[in-house]
């Protein structure tokens, strides 16, 4: 039995392969590699039907591209499971010093939506956004600190009320920062664009007119002055001013302390440089002398 | 004007910025001052949550902080506190890389000044302790070898000129209470003490209080640490500077032969310069060196601490956590104390009897730790067991050579500290071991026959004493036995056989020198002094004499001879110099001049110097060397091996044919050679040589025998 079918093998093995006219032999060793396909499927990259966790997770993808995709997708499919949107919302913060222009830009739009469906989630993320938004502020890389502005118009905008009361010095030092301006009588290095130097000016202006104008809690019913302690509180840490865990941050809780930290030190280094502002362009000195009517009127 | 200076486009990364912030603090403030407040921001992100935060970006901004913050001290005055707060409290949420970068800042800090040692020993060593060796995870352990590689260098640094006693006092108060705990962590504690003993930085008996406690510690670990560092960290240190020297050696000679051969070149001079001075700076530093007292003798209450580890790890009950090596070094750390510092721990003799049996593991090293627990102030009959023990279980004639060599040789090291501790019969019994067979034996049987020779021969059998014991006994008229207690008087000029083996070993006579009077003669000023000690000495010698003489009769070291005997009586051997004989040698033949008086000084300084510290110690006994030479019958692979040993180096015999001894093509000759004949044959050169005529193949056959006579 055996030795017949080695035989066989054996005479199939020394076959002559009769050749045609036009037609090529293949190679004894030779591999089809053509395929057909419509479209290359890349799994590890794809953004396809997901489940929000997963979407969640990309938002620390390494290409940027991804990450900006999910971001715009996210905009369509925002969950509706507050836990998910808690979630959501913690993941999307630290994005806010993303290195990729993009990425924030699409990041600044969801979140707008987001303020838009769901104030009082994002209000109560308000510590950790105003950390990361200082971080961007004071960023070494200059297109991430000039993206943060737009952050911040979206606080001043929408709750300013935890910005200006906790964090008021600080969000000053960022704007300094922005502008280009020093606290010492040195002409400023004009490292600011035209474009960036109005966008960060018309900012400026709207937050020293949202803190040392509008009368605190004036929409709030107020009884007496103990009312707020019994209400629900607006913010996400409401006993900060306390101090009872960390370091104090220059916290200026109320008006008047607000406007005694302007005039007693910001007054004269705003003054000088607002005012060396008012010979640029028509749009820029407009707004310099909204600042400087703004805190001249301060005593 | 400082503005001008800066770079056209501001640097958007944090090294490039801390490059130019170095540079220029002043005009880069403003950059400063974002980045700090970048950092803060940071900060309180990670304060608020530890788990999402970008610790890569972190990490350098507190580089960068800590690399520039002596620029700006009034800014960043809290910023080591900051970093402190972070590692003494948040250690468990860093990432092992943040946390090596902030000890790594902390220790920049230090090094440039910002903050004090102890700030940084502070904040250390609760980390430590946080991460000590239970602790599991894989960067504990190179968190603990950072601190603990920061530490040393820290203490080093500190200690570079004169010795930082503030900083030493507040770490060693650090150790002691990590010592106080009853656990593992007492570990770091004399890991430290040891290594930093080790470099010389901390040589006091602060420290060595230390290792006593870590000696005494519950834990076991620990004690075991500490008894090792009694045992071997003088010699680690020894070996450590020995090391240092010899590191850096400069051969003088070489370099001023170099000097009067080449030319002579100012570079070259200076050269030698530096090299002379960098010799005399090592030798000064050497002598500074040399004056580290051993670690058992700074011990503040030997007895005490010899008793409470006895008492302790050894006898009582807590002796079960011990597996008998690490009983053995404590055994031999006891032992040691005991001996050096000639302490009365009486349980130990009974102790060790438990031990003393051939089939003992490590037997030798139990051996050896007996014969140094053992001294002349012991009572005799409590080592006389030791002794009857060793010889009942060891030295009999069913057991093999190396055994009974094993316990001669222990005896002879036991007696020689405490030569009461046999009687008559037993010691008469081991010398009858010097017939044996074995050579190990008949050396150590030997041994212990020339032991008794000099301290008591009347305890030897007649034929055992010897020529010279029975010679010095006929003369001596009643020999007592050395008795219990009695203390060997010495009734001569302290340190005379220093200054005798000294003039021995320099080939100096006993012949007087005028040079050696000359000398004081120079100092004319002096002369008066001189006089009075002139005479000072001349009455001591007589009075000497005079004692000797007295004496001579109850000689406990009675090897005392006369004058008249030295000459009759042949050098045996070259033995130690003890002072009566040195006393008989120098003084009757020699009149002692002021030189020889300095040179007495300067010796016995010398020698009183190197024993007290403990550097000169001959009271160990090393437990191998006490089985002695036992030769076995060699296997065979031992042999090819011992024949291999032989060949090495060594050219193979045979031909050397087909061989070159320098590697190179044929030559022509050789393919000439190798050419087929049918092709040759028809050649000039051989063709040639059948036309020659007779007289040319007369001259070539003539010189071809003259060459062939020069080759060999």
């Amino acid at each position: 039995m055996g030795s017949k079918k080695k035989k066989q093998e054996k005479r199939k093995d020394f076959v002559k392969q009769r050749l045609k006219v036009g037609k090529t032999a293949k190679a004894a060793n030779f591999t089809d590699t053509s395929f057909k396909s419509k479209g290359i499927s890349l799994p590890n990259q794809a953004i396809g039907a997901k489940s929000i966790e997963q979407y969640i997770s990309l938002t620390r993808h390494h290409s940027f591209s991804t990450r900006k995709e999910v971001l715009v997708m996210l905009q369509k499919h925002i969950p509706n499971d507050p836990k998910l949107k808690q979630q959501l919302i913690k993941a999307l913060i630290p994005m806010i010093t993303d290195d990729a222009k993009e990425v924030r830009d699409a990041l600044l739009e969801l979140m707008k939506m987001l303020v838009d469906t769901n104030m009082a989630l994002v209000e109560v993320n308000s510590n950790q956004l105003i950390l990361y938004i200082h971080s961007a502020m004071n960023h070494i890389n200059p297109s991430v600190h000039n993206g943060s502005v737009g952050f911040v118009n979206l606080i001043v905008d929408n709750f300013p009320l935890h910005l200006i009361k906790s964090h008021f010095v600080k969000t000053l030092d960022g704007y300094f920062n922005l502008l280009g301006w020093t606290k010492t009588n040195n002409k400023s290095v004009s490292s600011v664009s035209k474009k960036n130097l109005l966008t960060h000016l018309a900012s400026f202006n709207k937050f020293l007119d949202v803190s040392l104008q509008e009368s605190e809690s004036s929409d709030k019913v107020h009884y007496n002055a103990l009312t707020h302690l019994y209400t629900f509180p607006t913010s996400g840490n409401p006993f900060t001013q306390l101090n009872l865990f960390s370091v104090l941050n220059g916290s200026s809780t109320d008006l008047v302390s607000r406007k005694k930290v302007i005039v007693e030190t910001y007054k004269p280094w705003i003054l000088f440089n607002s005012k060396s502002l008012l010979n640029d362009t028509a749009e820029v000195s407009r707004l310099a002398q909204c600042i400087v009517a703004l805190v001249e009127g301060l005593e | 004007m400082a503005k001008k200076r800066r770079v056209a486009i501001l640097p958007t990364n944090i090294i490039l910025l801390q490059n130019v912030v170095k540079r220029d603090p002043e005009s880069y403030h403003e950059e400063f001052v974002q980045q700090f407040a970048h950092y803060e921001s940071l900060r309180d992100i990670f304060l608020t949550s530890p788990d999402s935060s970008n610790f890569q970006e972190f990490g350098d901004l507190v580089g960068f902080v800590s690399a520039v913050c002596n620029c700006y001290p009034k800014e960043t005055a809290k910023f080591p506190d900051d970093l402190r707060q972070l590692l003494v409290n948040n250690h468990k949420d860093l990432s092992p890389e943040l946390r090596e970068k902030i000890i790594q800042c902390l220790t920049m800090l230090r090094n440039k000044d910002i903050i004090s040692a102890e700030f940084l020993i502070q904040t250390l060593f609760p980390l430590l302790t946080a991460y000590g060796s239970t602790t599991a995870g894989q960067h504990a352990k190179s968190v603990r070898h950072q601190i603990y590689s920061t530490l040393v260098s820290l203490l080093k640094a500190v200690n570079m000129g004169a010795k930082n006693q503030k900083i030493n006092r507040s770490t060693q108060a650090l150790l002691f209470n990590l010592l106080e705990q009853r656990d593992a962590q007492g570990l770091w504690a004399t890991k430290l003490t040891r290594e930093l003993w080790r470099r010389g930085i901390w040589d006091d008996s602060r420290t060595v209080e230390l290792m006593t406690q870590a000696a005494l510690h519950p834990e076991a670990k620990v004690a075991i640490a500490g008894a090792r560092f009694f045992l071997g960290a003088d010699k680690e240190r020894e070996e450590n500077f020995e090391e240092q020297s010899s590191d850096d050696d400069v051969d003088m000679g070489a370099l001023r032969h170099k000097m009067q051969i080449n030319k002579k070149t100012s570079k070259r001079g200076k050269r030698l310069e530096q090299a002379v001075k960098a010799v005399k700076k090592k030798n000064n530093k050497n002598t500074q060196v040399y004056l580290n007292f051993s670690a058992l003798h700074l011990l503040r209450d030997p007895q005490g601490f010899a008793e409470s580890l006895f008492d302790g790890h050894l006898s009582g009950k807590n002796s079960n956590k011990f597996d008998l090596d690490q009983k053995i070094v404590f055994m031999n750390l006891v032992s040691r104390l005991i001996g050096s510092h000639k302490l009365t721990v009486l349980g130990i003799y009974s102790f060790f009897m438990k031990y003393l049996t051939p089939k003992q593991r490590n037997v030798t090293q139990i051996m050896a730790a007996a014969a140094q627990a053992s001294h002349d102030l012991v009572p005799p009959e409590q080592i006389s067991t030791v002794v009857r023990k060793i010889a009942d279980e060891f030295v009999s004639d069913g057991v093999s050579a190396e055994v009974a060599s094993a316990g001669l040789n222990t005896i002879r090291e036991i007696l020689s500290r405490a030569p009461l501790a046999i009687d008559v019969t037993l010691l008469q019994d081991l010398a009858e071991y010097r017939g044996s067979k074995a050579k190990a034996v008949t050396n150590a049987a030997r041994g212990l026959i020339t032991l008794y020779r000099e301290v008591a021969p009347e305890m030897l059998k007649r034929k055992d004493r010897g020529k010279a014991a029975s010679i010095e006994m006929q003369h001596t008229e009643k020999a007592k036995l050395p008795e219990f207690g009695v203390q060997n008087t010495v009734t001569s000029i302290p340190g005379i056989e220093l200054l005798a083996q000294w003039r021995e070993e320099q080939g100096l006579g006993t012949e007087d020198k005028d040079d050696d009077w000359e000398v004081e003669e120079i100092d004319s000023d002096e002369e008066e002094e001189i006089e009075e000690i002139e005479g000072d000495w001349v009455t001591v010698e007589s009075d000497k004499e005079y004692d000797l003489s007295n004496d001579e009769s109850d000689a406990e070291d009675a090897s005392g001879k006369n004058a008249a005997d030295d000459d009759s009586e042949p050098p045996t051997k070259k033995q130690k110099l003890t002072n009566e004989q040195a006393m008989n040698a120098i003084l009757t033949s020699k009149v002692l001049t002021p030189a020889d008086f300095a040179k007495l000084d300067e010796l016995q300084m010398e020698a009183g110097v190197q024993k007290h510290m403990g550097i000169k110690t001959d009271d160990t006994v090393d437990g191998d060397s006490l089985v002695g030479t036992v030769k076995f019958k060699q296997t065979k692979e031992e042999r090819l091996e011992h024949v291999k040993e032989g060949r090495e180096g060594r050219e193979k015999f045979g031909s050397r044919k087909g061989r070159r001894d320098a590697p190179h093509s044929t030559t022509n000759k050789e393919k000439a050679r190798k050419k087929n004949f049918v092709m040759m044959i028809h050649k000039r050169s051989v063709q040639g040589k059948q036309k020659m005529s007779l007289r040319d193949r007369q001259k070539v056959l003539k010189a071809h025998i003259t060459k062939q006579k020069r080759k060999s």
